[in-house]
């Protein structure tokens, strides 16, 4: 039998004070401890004491492109121990009151004075600027693609965010995607709505071939164009000039200044503030008649003389001044009592005019002839009639003016109730409307340059049987939906279908909300101070 | 063993918490998300919150290593104690991956982060090395002794095979001779004198043989060519004597030189190598069932003064 030691026998070999020496894997697991026990607190302590590695370690990422001159600079924005955000829960243990304003706040000011969204919000309601725009996620993190909740949280239930008790917008909006969310239509199909423009304009009639409409209607064929307008209207060379005009959308709604293409006569008369440098294509440029109408709607007047026009954007007493100024050119210059020199005449008698019979019967040819081109412009199916409204005309589809007006229409109808929510407390102070108009939803921003890929007629399908300048011709929201909504697996057509983005913020800008034609380039977004590049990155206040 | 069948029943409610605490977090996180363009992030309710739980969390499996220290001040059972470090330890993981938002963040909360991961990482590693690594080393170490003496008893059983076969051989070491009144009738006294300040406790006995072999020349071959420097310097040096079959076939070897008298002695010293392969087995079990100690308690020291320091910026850059 095998000899074994008992377990007592063993344990006798046991020193009595064991406890008190530690093995090895204890003792340097103890030295570990108190290394990395050291390590981090002199990590620290070195970093608290150099004051740019502060940022590098403390900072929880990277800030964006546009803010990293100042990513060694936590104060330029942070104040200590004040919450940034002041929708987070810990706001209020750090003394911040609701509605008031941090000092975070106005440093961000000192470089972006961003107007408040609504003067009617309630201020406990307005989250701080870092509770919208959040930094610290990467150099190419956007800082205004914000999430759905940060507008939510009060369009939702828009009352409770709002002193006034009568809301203009709609009142509770969870969503855009589904018509369960709330968002409404745009403002101007509610209560079937009019076109509150000035221009008369048949979509119909321009969009046909050959301009006509009529059965067995003569086409307006390039011949009918002048020489050096033709080619922006589609011609061709080797094209017969009895071809039929055919005109598109992009014949008159253009994206950039330079695709109008228009003739240098064309330029003469155009107010300069209609050509916008290097538009980003948002909006159509505006119409204007002599770059887009007046090579088939010229301004002539006299029959005789075909090829003389009255320009545009005259009033009618402004016409018939010019008109007066034409015929008298005219007839003094083909009359012969004013071909003698002024020298050779004999001197009159005083209290006498030798000319006065000449005079006479040179302003009664001057009457006939203004009345007979008035009536020409005024009174006749084309020129003036054939598009505008007289100022004290309600607005109607009929082409003529029944008398010679006083004041022709520009801007919008005023009788027209969507001419109040596009101009009424929206619209800079003075503006001129233009008769056309260029924004159709002034709270939300559409851009057409980024829509470039489909054509027309899938959003704008009515303006080929529109006849009337009354009907908009904007599509509906549930067009918009049609791509802007969450990507589904189409059961029809067994593809893929939407997808495109449908955040608030697609459509929405927050500042500026009273004032939506107006942009960050405006005064209202200007710092109150402005910093040399010296002080750049000096902290305000 | 910590997770065993038999008492399975004592995790089931801290599971069952567990799954609980971490299915609410979960919805709360990812109701807080609808609408939102990112994830909730650390400053957000639910952040916050799981932010602060998370660190409490921390704090509480940190206490573990004071409690152990303290084990007279009796602050509840350690089994207790390391159920809950256990079961904590897996929900801080959920819940602070939560309270980033699933974002590292800049440096500081990188490294408080990596260093969390390995922390849980190395605790695993050591929960599942716990799970079958003092098993083995009931079964295949019955000679276990205390950590911190076997070099203590390594050198005993060096001196003890010293004795013993001096003793065979006939040999009068002065160094090492054993005194008249430590040799009785049945055994040898070796080993050294234990004490304690005043208390003086026994010293081990051994079965020797009484008288001198007439033939011991194959035993102190055997013993200065093998077993004495098996015995002091244990796997440090290759031995055959490290390997067990090996070693039954040597010692059945020098049996069979010997006369049958010293077989009995034979049994002993071969006794005394395999306690000595024993304590190399236990060395290594006990350094792989304690290395990851190294990694989990340095970095945990680390990770809660980084913690403190977090909360502190957390705060001041809000």
């Amino acid at each position: 039998m095998a000899y074994q030691e008992s377990g007592k026998h063993r344990a006798s070999r046991i020193q009595l004070d064991y406890y008190k020496n530690s093995s090895p894997i204890d003792r340097i697991k103890h030295r570990l401890a108190w290394i990395f026990f050291l390590l981090p607190i002199a990590w620290m302590g070195w970093t608290f004491a150099s004051g740019d590695r502060q940022t590098q370690t403390f900072s929880r990422g990277q800030v964006t492109g546009f803010h990293s001159a100042w990513n060694n600079n936590c104060s330029t924005c942070h104040s200590d121990f004040e919450p940034i955000n002041n929708k987070t829960i810990v706001s209020g243990w750090f003394g911040h009151e609701a509605g008031k304003k941090l000092v975070s706040d106005s440093r961000c000011e000192s470089c972006h004075t961003a107007p408040v969204h609504h003067t009617n919000q309630k201020l406990e309601s307005t989250p701080s600027c870092g509770g919208c725009h959040q930094e610290h996620r990467g150099l190419d993190a956007s800082l205004v693609r914000l999430p759905d909740s940060d507008c939510t949280s009060c369009h939702a239930n828009l009352q409770e965010h709002t002193r006034d008790s009568k809301l203009i917008y709609a009142a509770k909006i969870a969503s855009f995607a589904t018509p369960e969310g709330g968002h409404p239509d745009a403002r101007v199909f509610k209560e079937k709505a009019k076109d509150p423009g000035s221009i008369k304009f048949n979509h119909k009639l321009h969009l046909s071939k050959g301009l006509t409409i009529a059965s067995g209607g003569k086409p307006w064929t390039f011949a009918d164009i002048p020489e050096k307008d033709r080619d922006r209207f589609g011609y061709q060379k080797e094209m017969p000039l009895s071809s039929a005009v055919q005109l598109d959308c992009k014949s008159c709604h253009v994206f950039d200044p330079a695709d109008n293409n228009p003739s240098q006569s064309a330029f003469a008369n155009i107010p300069k503030g209609l050509i916008q440098p290097r538009s980003r294509g948002a909006h159509s440029q505006p119409i204007v008649f002599e770059i887009h109408c007046k090579s088939c709607h010229p301004l002539g007047f006299d029959d005789k003389n075909p090829n003389w026009e009255v320009p545009h954007r005259y009033q009618p007493d402004e016409l018939k001044t010019y008109l007066e100024g034409v015929y008298t050119r005219q007839l003094v210059k083909n009359n012969k009592e004013f071909e003698t020199p002024v020298q050779v005449r004999p001197v009159p008698l005083p209290g006498k005019n030798p000319l006065a019979q000449v005079n006479e019967s040179l302003r009664k040819q001057v009457e006939e002839k203004v009345s007979l081109a008035m009536k020409n412009l005024f009174l006749g199916k084309k020129t003036c009639g054939e598009c505008h409204y007289s100022k004290d005309d309600s607005a109607t589809g009929s082409v003529g003016f029944s008398k010679i007006p006083e004041k022709i229409r520009v801007g919008y109808d005023p009788a027209n109730p969507l001419t109040t929510w596009l101009q009424e407390g929206k619209a800079p102070k003075g503006a001129i409307w233009p008769s056309i108009p260029s924004v159709w939803m002034p709270s939300a921003k559409f851009d057409h340059a980024a829509h470039r890929f489909t054509d027309c007629a899938s959003c704008h399908s009515q303006a080929n049987t529109s006849s009337i300048k009354d009907d908009i011709l904007l599509p509906n929201i549930e067009n918009c939906r049609s791509c802007h909504a969450p990507l589904t697996f189409g059961t029809a057509s067994g593809k893929m279908a939407k997808g495109a983005r449908h955040e608030c913020v697609e459509c929405h800008g927050y500042h500026h909300g009273d004032r939506p034609y107006s942009d960050i380039g405006s005064n209202a977004w200007n710092p109150a101070r402005t910093r040399s590049l010296e002080n750049m990155h000096q902290t305000l206040p | 063993m910590l997770l065993r069948n038999t008492n399975f029943q004592n995790h089931l409610p801290w599971l069952a918490a567990t799954i609980i605490v971490l299915i609410l977090a979960v919805v709360w996180f990812v109701f807080a998300s609808l609408g939102q363009s990112a994830w909730p992030s650390g400053s957000s309710a639910p952040g916050f919150t799981f932010g602060v739980v998370g660190g409490l969390i921390c704090l509480f499996e940190f206490l573990i290593w004071p409690r152990k220290k303290l084990r007279s001040w009796r602050l509840g059972k350690l089994t207790l104690w390391m159920r809950a470090h256990i079961w904590l330890g897996v929900l801080a993981v959920p819940l602070l991956v939560l309270h980033t938002g699933f974002r590292w963040g800049g440096c500081l909360s990188t490294t408080l982060m990596v260093l969390f991961l390995v922390v849980v990482a190395s605790g695993i590693w050591g929960l599942v090395l716990q799970q079958f690594l003092p098993s083995l080393l009931l079964r295949d170490v019955p000679s276990e002794t205390i950590y911190s003496q076997i070099g203590v008893v390594s050198g005993l059983l060096v001196q003890e095979a010293d004795a013993l076969v001096k003793k065979a051989c006939g040999f009068a070491d002065t160094e090492n001779s054993i005194p008249e009144d430590r040799v009785d009738d049945h055994g040898l006294v070796v080993g050294a004198l234990r004490t304690s300040g005043a208390i003086q406790a026994r010293v081990s006995i051994s079965p020797s043989l009484q008288e001198t072999l007439l033939n011991s020349k194959p035993l102190w071959d055997f013993h200065n060519d093998h077993l004495r420097k098996f015995l002091a310097s244990g796997n440090t040096e290759p031995s055959e004597l490290s390997d067990k079959n090996r070693s039954r076939a040597m010692f059945n070897s020098l049996r069979l030189k010997l006369e049958p008298k010293a077989h009995d002695l034979v049994t002993v010293l071969e006794d005394l190598c395999n306690q000595r392969r024993q304590l190399i087995l236990q060395s290594k079990i006990h350094f792989w069932l304690h290395n990851w100690l190294w990694v989990h308690l340095p970095l945990s020291v680390a990770l809660i003064v980084l913690m403190f320091v977090h909360i502190f910026v957390a705060l001041k850059y809000w």
